[in-house]
């Protein structure tokens, strides 16, 4: 067990430090495989600090809450570090620990790790409702259209009224995702490449919704798009479009 | 949030919307209703490709619409045949096809999708409707008319049992239905090229209510009644609210407007139509629409 204290020579307690645990961890794995030591030494970068709160074990006593945390290798080589009750959310992550190919470094070769630290922190603070089935059914109602009648409205509450969003995640979400148009990209390219349904969806429907009553131009000069249409082509893309249009 | 360093800082440029996968565009589309996608299909060869691509058009398309297909004619009305011929053709040109008017019944009947909603509309013209004492010229008479898709409409003079009903069978999509009866107070012509309307046989309508009536196969009702008045317009008598719940089983609608109290006459009104809509689309301001 030694092997595992962390340079200062001070064994971490999981509780409190579990993200030093999981990074010597993942040095001890490194260590093995002789990587570059030096990135034990990796600057101690400022964590969001949701991630250590989460790496507490719950009182419910979870299995995979008493695992220590996933390790993830951004693109520049810096780790980040996710509870399980959150790597939950990532498709990608929650095969690979049912695999129990998740004790070692996980890459994410394509994502920097400002983005993952953003990406780390929507899991984090989701993690702990996520139900994947109700969280489908969410996305993808069935029927499209409401199948109920709609009752008579009333003005006052039932004492029995059940708040669609209890724990404030919409409110959440919308500060989260208000971010500048290339860093939005860029973490819905990592959330579509780690398979996190919810995070792709909050994304594109912010995409969607900038994107909404806005004539070509203006899309065009918001996100930058490039006009690779000759006149020709672009009338026949009219054609082919009117029945859009017309009546 | 969002306090990274600045991409430029990251990466070698800004990531910009083209630098997402196809599939990522499509999720974007997907939250977009068709009419926007298909203007998005403006911005750039990447987008028209993603706008028409199967994926994004098969969910905004009904649960059946083989079905539809299949009432709208394709595979000579059989269903997998239509359900064949479905696979062939892109699910974007399935989508234009549905909202075209698709005609049922010899043209007395048409059903299309509501292009921005995706919602199936159905509408039942004077021809399909069962009136009593519809062949007595001296009670009714079918009379052109441009301001019904018809061209024509039920025009009636003067009648002691007025009675007016019809019925469907349509597999409609699932979600909830809006019904209402097109009728006009007055018998609308053209003067020197301004519609105008008259007044001379408007009567009864004051002295008893007329009754509108709804039921569906599956045992919802509803009903509704009212003295007509405002003449000059066209109405929509909103009778009451159904919901599909399976499209695999067509539903059975029967409809009836009626006004049999036999003491008195009534006449001097127009018959259009029964008219379906998905209930996102129909305008509720109370019982009657005005147009």
């Amino acid at each position: 067990m030694d092997s595992t204290a962390d340079p200062k020579g001070k064994r971490p307690l999981y509780q409190e430090d579990g993200l030093a645990y999981a990074r010597a961890a993942a040095a001890a794995a490194s260590a093995t495989a002789a990587a570059a030591p030096d990135e034990e030494e990796a600057k101690p970068k400022p964590k969001p600090s949701s991630s250590s709160e989460e790496a507490k074990p719950e009182p419910e006593a979870e299995d995979q809450a008493e695992m220590p945390p996933l390790v993830l290798v951004a693109e520049d080589g810096v780790e980040v570090s996710i509870s399980r009750r959150a790597a939950r959310m990532s498709h990608m992550l929650r095969l690979l620990m049912e695999d129990s190919c998740a004790d070692g470094p996980i890459p994410a070769p394509n994502v920097h790790s400002d983005i993952l630290d953003l990406v780390v922190q929507y899991c984090e603070k989701h993690g702990p409702y996520y139900d994947p089935e109700a969280s489908e059914r969410a996305r993808n109602p069935f029927p499209p259209f409401p199948v109920e009648l709609t009752p008579t409205v009333s003005s006052i509450k039932p004492v029995t009224y059940v708040d669609p969003d209890p724990h404030g995640l919409k409110d959440w979400d919308k500060d989260f995702i208000s971010l500048d148009n290339s860093t939005l990209f860029e973490v819905i390219l990592a959330a579509n490449y780690l398979n996190i349904e919810d995070l792709l969806d909050l994304g594109t429907t912010t995409v969607a919704d900038m994107m909404r009553g806005k004539k070509p131009e203006e899309i065009r000069e918001i996100f930058e798009i490039e006009n690779d249409y000759t006149p020709e082509q672009e009338a026949e893309l009219r054609k082919e479009n009117a029945w859009a249009f017309e009546d | 949030m969002g306090g990274a360093a600045s991409s430029t800082a990251r990466r070698g440029g800004a990531t910009g919307l083209g630098d997402l996968p196809e599939s990522c565009i499509a999720e974007v589309m997907l939250r977009l209703n068709p009419t926007e996608i298909c203007g998005m299909a403006r911005l750039s060869r990447t987008f028209r490709a993603a706008a028409s691509g199967d994926g994004v058009w098969e969910a905004k398309l009904p649960r059946n619409y083989a079905r539809l297909l299949a009432a709208a004619g394709a595979g000579g009305g059989d269903e997998e045949a239509a359900a064949l011929e479905a696979e062939a053709i892109p699910k974007k040109e399935v989508y234009a096809r549905l909202c075209r008017r698709n005609r049922l019944d010899g043209g007395t009947k048409e059903f299309w999708l509501d292009k921005a909603g995706g919602g199936t509309c159905l509408t039942i013209y004077s021809r399909a409707l069962s009136i009593t004492g519809i062949d007595d010229r001296r009670y009714w008479n079918y009379i052109p008319n441009d301001e019904s898709r018809f061209r024509s409409v039920a025009y009636l003079s003067q009648v002691w049992w007025f009675e007016v009903r019809g019925e469907a069978e349509f597999c409609f999509p699932e979600g909830t239905y809006s019904l209402f009866f097109r009728v006009h107070l007055g018998r609308p012509f053209k003067r020197l090229g301004r519609r105008v309307y008259s007044a001379e046989n408007i009567h009864g309508w004051d002295i008893k209510p007329v009754r509108f009536h709804l039921l569906t196969s599956d045992g919802q009702q509803a009903q509704y009644k009212c003295y007509l008045t405002d003449p000059g317009v066209w109405i929509n008598h909103h009778v009451g609210d159904f919901v599909v719940k399976n499209s695999n089983e067509p539903l059975n609608i029967q409809f009836e407007m009626v006004q049999i109290d036999c003491t008195h006459t009534k006449g001097g009104l127009c018959v259009d139509s029964v008219v379906v809509r998905p209930q996102y689309l129909a305008r509720k301001k109370g019982h009657r629409n005005y147009e």
